[in-house]
């Protein structure tokens, strides 16, 4: 069967997703370019960049642009997509808007830009992405079908992240070097960004970035909300999803961090099913009471509220609420979860 | 078609392409609790608690998980059971318990989880305790501190009824369904809710189909019960006179744990007098009366060049619908009152009169499926006029009772003092200790005189459309032979010359194309020779799309029947919960089943409709017109408040 030179040539560069589910872009592509419809398809670029601890593609529309349209031209043709959107959070459409306009009508392609609502989390998700340009409300949809058969306006739609574009476009012209880009933040570090080759540890990464880890520190890999946390021993690991670091000081107040990211899944819930809107609100509260009094964890709760959110929340962003928390208990703090909190109670 | 084999705790089974677990476990009765899915509805997956654990996959929602080839699905293990209790209790942290006056207490679905998963309730805080309670017009409640975030309410409303009244707002822990936009009292101008426009024009038009959609009875009809209630305690020298509506009959001995369609008329009869009520009727005599008013109209209208159709009105979800989001067409629909405010103003007269009572001191109380018949019962173009009835009909007794007759001028009365939904009457008869099912049935109180197999299909969509043909048929071939209506407004029963129907009725009798659960029906039937085209709707959002394609030219129908709510009354707003299609079916062949078996099977071969006119209006075309026609009103945004 038929396969068009770029998919294949993406798939020859082992090239995966920028954005946070790490799925295989050329099989992506394909499945848009095969679905069938007798209305149009569409492309979208996700410059959402709602996970804290991102900014890589500030970074790529202040450099390279132009590169990002390409690669959506390529798409567009490729999945035979009449009409593309630029999906963009409110700062960097207000940042971006008027070169990203003259960048689309010097390259002749039919690109939109949409203006995200909200500068949210969930509004990342794809098919939040899909349902927020159809004026839906923001929020993940049932999956399957998915965005690539079933997507804006239920029509097939590829949606892709901006730096994934950018990389199609030097693939397409012969100049990508299996590099991608770096995010370090957090204490005693200004915001860094460096381009480094796709495979290489956190260790390495950071030496890149000129930090030496100590026990002084440790980190969390992946995103600032839903990333895991490690200690400075624990680094010689790929990084799996974002390529993001965020250090933090050890001395650090435990309550400060914990409630830090209960805070935010609290607030970032969309409120659609109930573990992840009662769950990560009743999770909190537990947390906000068991800090502020000292009192001892009701741990059998605890277990339950965890297990029930990894495992029965609509998206991933209930499934992964706890993460960083269990992981910072687990490897920052040295607890033993199972023994402590319970049989069933693990990082997802 | 290729079946899929798979597992369910080691059992095999066979399921078809498409099916999901759960409609597999609904099927093989394996019991696996669930609260958002609702036949009727898309499968949304956000109470997250119809969990199964299949190999491979983890938990899983069965609602939303297609069987496959070869899967292992087990639907009881302790991560179930610790899953499924975990999300019942944080529903059940949303949901302020008011067991003590909620009519559900005897079938709530969460209440039945609460005790098969033990649930320890206490383990999180109430945090619904401070919301407010909404009023919609003075049909419905919804009270958001029961409400579980499901949006069954939301989507029924949007997509099965086009009328947008809800809407989700804010995010994560607040989130919340309620009415769209501000409250009435708080509505400035310029707000983008009085816009009012095609694309922003929403309100509520009391079908209740929220009400049957919600699993935890948030949303309910304004309550009269207990008014009615009070009034059986101590009735203050008042006649109390209920009457029953067509279709409850079939449904509200689901209330009871009996089979759905199973007929309980003679039993309804006898728990009427048990709590109280000094007369029982039935509103199918009143039905009679709206089928013989509309079925001239339907001639009248036929035979002239008036713009068509001729819509039924019988429906008040309907009728707002249409005074709110389709004013243009109001000058369509029958002027004809529906069955029960025709039966109201005869019993506060007719009956009165018959039973020697100021008309002043009957009180009639309807049990109906029905919330939007609350807000129909309210509605003064329905009152009664006593002074006009008075100069103009001959009421002696009345007369005598109200020995100053002036005291009567201009005095209007309520054709319905109360609506209670079949719901309501269910709760009394718990309350009172009353089992409907082992009820020694009884005959319905017949002062008023019998009813005909055409009342008795009302409740069932295509029973308004079937019975008025019928009649109507009649009604051409006595035009066609006397070259008016004359006989039939003086009740005579005109025999016809050319009798062809002679063995059962002067009229042709079924018209089995108005039949079936179908959305939209449409049909060319013959009625006494001419060739009419007909529509039978029920559903709001198909009534949508019918009037849409008669204001775009695309359709062309004689005669519509639109009932607001899925299946006709038998689904209606007030009915019993659960309601899906699979009850309303049985419902409805039940309705069928009663009409097939009465002697009479038209409006206008019974007798007791025609002594009414024979002896009561007695030819008075002004007078009828003024107790069984009503006109209709354009109606704003009536929106919600806060009780």
């Amino acid at each position: 069967m038929f396969t068009p030179k770029i998919i294949k040539k993406i798939k020859k560069a082992n090239l995966i997703g920028r954005g946070c589910n790490s799925f295989a872009t050329a099989d992506k592509w394909d499945l848009v370019r095969k679905a069938k419809t007798r209305d149009s398809k569409f492309v979208i670029c996700n410059v959402s960049e709602s996970e804290p601890g991102v900014f890589k593609d500030r970074y790529i529309l202040e450099l390279w642009q132009e590169r990002v349209v390409e690669g959506m031209k390529i798409a567009m043709k490729t999945v035979h997509a009449k009409k593309g959107f630029i999906y963009i959070n409110p700062e960097y459409y207000e940042q971006f808007f008027d070169h990203l306009i003259s960048t689309i009508r010097s390259l002749e392609v039919d690109i939109e830009i949409y203006e995200k609502p909200l500068h949210d989390y969930i509004g990342g998700e794809e098919t939040a992405v899909v349902n927020s340009m159809q004026g839906d409300r923001v929020e993940p949809r049932l999956k399957p079908p998915y965005p690539t058969t079933n997507g804006f306006l239920n029509q097939p739609t590829l949606v892709n992240n901006c730096e994934t574009f950018y990389a199609v476009s030097l693939i397409n012209s012969d100049e990508y070097k299996n590099t991608r880009f770096y995010c370090l933040s957090g204490d005693d570090t200004e915001e860094k960004i460096l381009e480094l080759p796709v495979n290489i540890t956190v260790r390495q990464a950071l030496k890149e970035f000129e930090h030496s880890p100590s026990d002084k520190y440790f980190y969390q890999i992946g995103g600032k909300a839903g990333g895991n946390v490690f200690n400075h021993k624990q680094l010689n690991r790929k990084f799996s999803g974002l390529a993001s670091i965020v250090i933090y000081r050890t001395e650090r107040s435990e309550k400060d961090v914990v409630m830090e990211w209960l805070d935010f899944f609290k607030d970032e819930s969309c409120g659609q099913c109930v573990p992840c809107r009662e769950g990560t609100y009743r999770l909190r509260n537990m947390m906000a009471d068991y800090f502020h009094d000292n009192s001892s964890l009701n741990k059998e709760l605890f277990e339950d509220l965890i297990y029930t959110l990894q495992n029965t929340s609509f998206c991933p962003l209930g499934r992964i609420s706890a993460n960083a928390m269990l992981s910072y208990f687990k490897n920052v703090k040295g607890k033993n979860l199972k023994t402590e909190f319970g049989e069933k109670c693990d990082i997802k | 078609m290729k079946k899929i084999k798979f597992k369910i705790n080691n059992k095999r089974y066979f399921a078809k392409l498409g099916e999901t677990v759960l409609d597999v476990a609904l099927r093989e009765k394996i019991e696996i609790p669930h609260l958002c899915k609702h036949p009727d509805l898309d499968i949304k997956g956000n109470c997250r608690v119809c969990l199964v654990e299949v190999r491979g996959m983890g938990l899983v929602t069965s609602c939303s998980t297609e069987v496959r080839e070869d899967m292992e699905i087990f639907t009881e293990n302790e991560n179930i059971i610790r899953a499924r209790r975990t999300n019942l209790e944080l529903i059940f942290a949303e949901h302020v318990e008011k067991c003590g006056t909620c009519i559900y207490q005897d079938n709530c679905t969460i209440l039945r989880y609460a005790k098969e998963y033990d649930l320890r309730i206490s383990r999180f805080e109430e945090r619904k305790k401070h919301y407010p309670i909404w009023q919609f017009g003075d049909s419905i409640q919804f009270d958001s501190s029961k409400c579980i975030d499901c949006r069954n309410c939301v989507e029924v409303c949007e997509k099965n009824q086009t009328c947008g009244f809800y809407e989700v707002a804010q995010r994560g822990v607040e989130t919340t369904v309620k009415p769209k936009g501000k409250p009435k009292d708080e509505l400035e101008e310029g707000d983008l809710d009085l816009l009012n426009n095609d694309d922003n024009k929403f309100d509520c038009t009391y079908c209740g189909q929220c009400v049957v959609h919600c699993p935890v009875g948030a949303i309910s009809g304004v309550s009269h019960w207990q008014e009615v209630d009070k009034l059986l305690a101590d009735r203050k020298g008042k006649v109390l006179v209920s009457q029953i509506a067509p279709s409850i009959r079939v449904s509200i001995g689901e209330e009871f744990n009996q089979e759905p369609g199973k007929i309980v008329t003679g039993q309804l009869a006898a728990s009427m007098k048990k709590l109280g009520f000094d007369y029982a009727f039935d509103v199918n005599l009143g039905a009679d009366i709206t089928t013989y008013e509309e079925a001239q109209e339907l001639v009248h209208w036929l035979s002239s060049d008036k713009p068509k159709p001729m819509f039924t009105s019988c429906c008040p979800g309907w009728v707002k619908f249409v005074e709110f989001f389709y004013p243009e067409f109001l000058s369509h629909l029958t002027t004809t009152k529906s069955p029960v405010m025709c039966s109201g103003p005869i019993i506060k007269t007719y009956f009165a009169d018959f039973i020697k009572k100021d008309p002043r001191d009957i009180i009639t109380v309807s049990i109906m499926p029905c919330t939007a018949k609350k807000h129909e019962a309210g509605l003064v173009r329905h009152d009664i006029d006593l002074g006009l009835c008075l100069d103009r009909l001959d009421l002696k007794n009345i007369e005598q009772v109200c020995k100053n007759r002036e005291e009567l001028k201009g005095v209007k009365v309520p054709s319905v003092d109360y609506v209670i939904t079949t719901r309501e009457y269910a709760y009394l008869l718990h309350k009172h200790k009353i089992d409907l099912p082992s009820l020694k049935p009884q005959d319905l109180d017949k002062p008023l005189g019998v009813y005909s197999g055409a009342a008795a299909i009302y409740g069932a969509t295509g029973g308004v459309m079937e019975s008025a043909l019928r009649s109507a048929d009649y009604m051409f071939r006595v035009l066609d032979e006397t070259g008016s209506l004359k006989s039939v407004v003086n009740g005579e029963n005109y025999k016809l010359k050319k009798n062809k129907f002679s063995k059962i009725s002067q009229s042709r009798i079924d018209f089995k194309e108005a039949r079936g659960m179908q959305g939209i029906k449409e049909a060319t039937v013959k009625v006494a020779g001419r060739k009419v085209k007909i529509a039978v709707v029920n559903g709001l959002g198909n009534a949508r799309q019918i009037l849409d394609n008669l204001r775009a030219g695309k359709v062309q129908y004689d005669y519509v029947e639109v009932m607001a709510c899925p299946g006709g009354c038998i689904g209606g707003g007030g009915q019993p919960v659960p309601t899906d299609s699979k009850l309303r079916a049985k419902r409805a062949a039940a309705l069928y089943e009663i009409g097939k078996n009465l002697p009479i099977r038209t409006a206008h071969e019974n007798p007791s409709v025609l002594a009414i006119y024979k002896k009561y209006f007695k030819g008075d075309k002004e007078l009828i017109e003024d107790i069984l026609h009503s006109g209709f009103e354009k109606s704003d945004k009536e929106g919600y408040f806060e009780v």
